[in-house]
């Protein structure tokens, strides 16, 4: 009987797969919705709007789409971003790096996106993680080319989704 | 500098715009969940050196679910099946603080980092060798915490670019 359940955990059922690709779809558009709302969230109207990238929980991440034929320009801005980070003098961006790593996802994606990962854990409470205003602060005189080279690297029409996270368990010892 | 300044204008607007591109990322993403094959026995392994797993899961059953990954934390501090406590080490759990799913559901998220390779992470597998009389009731209790939505998980396997 638990074999029997077991097998079935992760069965693809025929209506499920084929369905799929429209819930898939919806999930992507309250990605894109969920975005601005994660920003805006917690604000006292008073208060002066916040920095482009916070996170609001002891974690967080930010997914990023880029056009494959753009991925090579997209790491390197991610390495002129961990240059920016090794070399700072600023002690909250020295606390940010500590826990902040970019990945790429192995999965092909439509279009020939390619899903790069921000996880960041921990994350620093307020601190800024806009890469443009940290390679601001350390290339200056690069900003503009590594700029356009960054958002130029995105897909057409698309952003960046960052999504707070809270703990539930650490399996390690 | 004003360019610069200009262009993250510019920028909010193209975020603010993500709604159709991200449409294709999630209809990407749908792919790759066509893509999971049937198995025999429950069978999650990752072929990157990281990666992360979407679990969407009944607002009501947040508290069914926890309680099965406290369980599924017990068994991999006991179990004595070689790696289960290298796996353990770069496994977190975390619940995400939007819903962003559009099937109302809380979406929980596994951070393994770094992958063991080959390694087997089902849930109801790890929990069956320490926890064997247990398993009906946490299987039903874990299976029965995933929303009736579509989409009840979502792998992606991830390779490691920067390390900050």
């Amino acid at each position: 009987m638990t074999r029997s359940m077991l097998t079935g955990e992760f069965r693809c059922r025929p209506l499920w797969a084929a369905a799929a690709l429209a819930a898939a779809a919806a999930l992507g558009a309250l990605l894109a919705l969920g975005a601005p709302a994660a920003t805006a969230s917690g604000q006292p109207p008073d208060d002066p709007p916040p920095p482009d990238r916070t996170f609001d929980a002891p974690a967080g991440m930010i997914l990023n789409y880029v056009q494959a034929g753009s991925t090579s320009d997209y790491e390197r801005v991610i390495g002129r971003l961990a240059a920016a980070l090794e070399q700072t003098e600023d002690d909250e961006r020295r606390e940010q790096a500590v826990g902040w790593r970019v990945y790429r996802a192995g999965e092909p994606g439509l279009n020939g996106s390619v899903l790069y990962v921000s996880m960041v854990d921990p994350a620093v409470a307020d601190a800024d993680y806009s890469v443009s205003q940290i390679l601001n602060e350390a290339f200056p005189e690069e900003v503009q080319e590594l700029y356009e080279a960054y958002i130029g690297a995105f897909l057409p029409g698309s952003g960046q989704i960052l999504v707070n996270l809270e703990l539930v368990e650490s399996f390690g010892p | 500098m004003r360019e610069f300044r200009k262009r993250q204008s510019v920028r909010r607007i193209v975020v603010g715009g993500a709604f159709a591109a991200t449409l294709a990322a999630g209809v990407l993403l749908g792919g790759l969940l066509t893509s999971q094959p049937a198995e025999a026995q429950p069978q999650v392994t990752f072929n990157g050196n990281a990666a992360i797993m979407f679990h969407f899961v009944k607002p009501a059953s947040q508290s069914d679910y926890e309680g099965v990954m406290q369980r599924l934390s017990d068994a991999l501090q006991r179990s004595e099946v070689s790696g289960r406590q290298a796996q353990a080490r770069g496994w977190k759990v975390f619940k995400a603080s939007q819903d962003f799913t559009g099937q109302g559901a809380v979406p929980y998220v596994w951070v393994i980092d770094p992958v063991q390779g080959g390694a087997n992470y089902a849930a109801a597998t790890i929990l069956n060798e320490v926890f064997p009389g247990e398993i009906e009731q946490l299987f039903n209790t874990y299976n029965g915490s995933f929303t009736d939505g579509q989409v009840k998980q979502l792998p992606v396997n991830l390779q490691l670019v920067a390390d900050f």
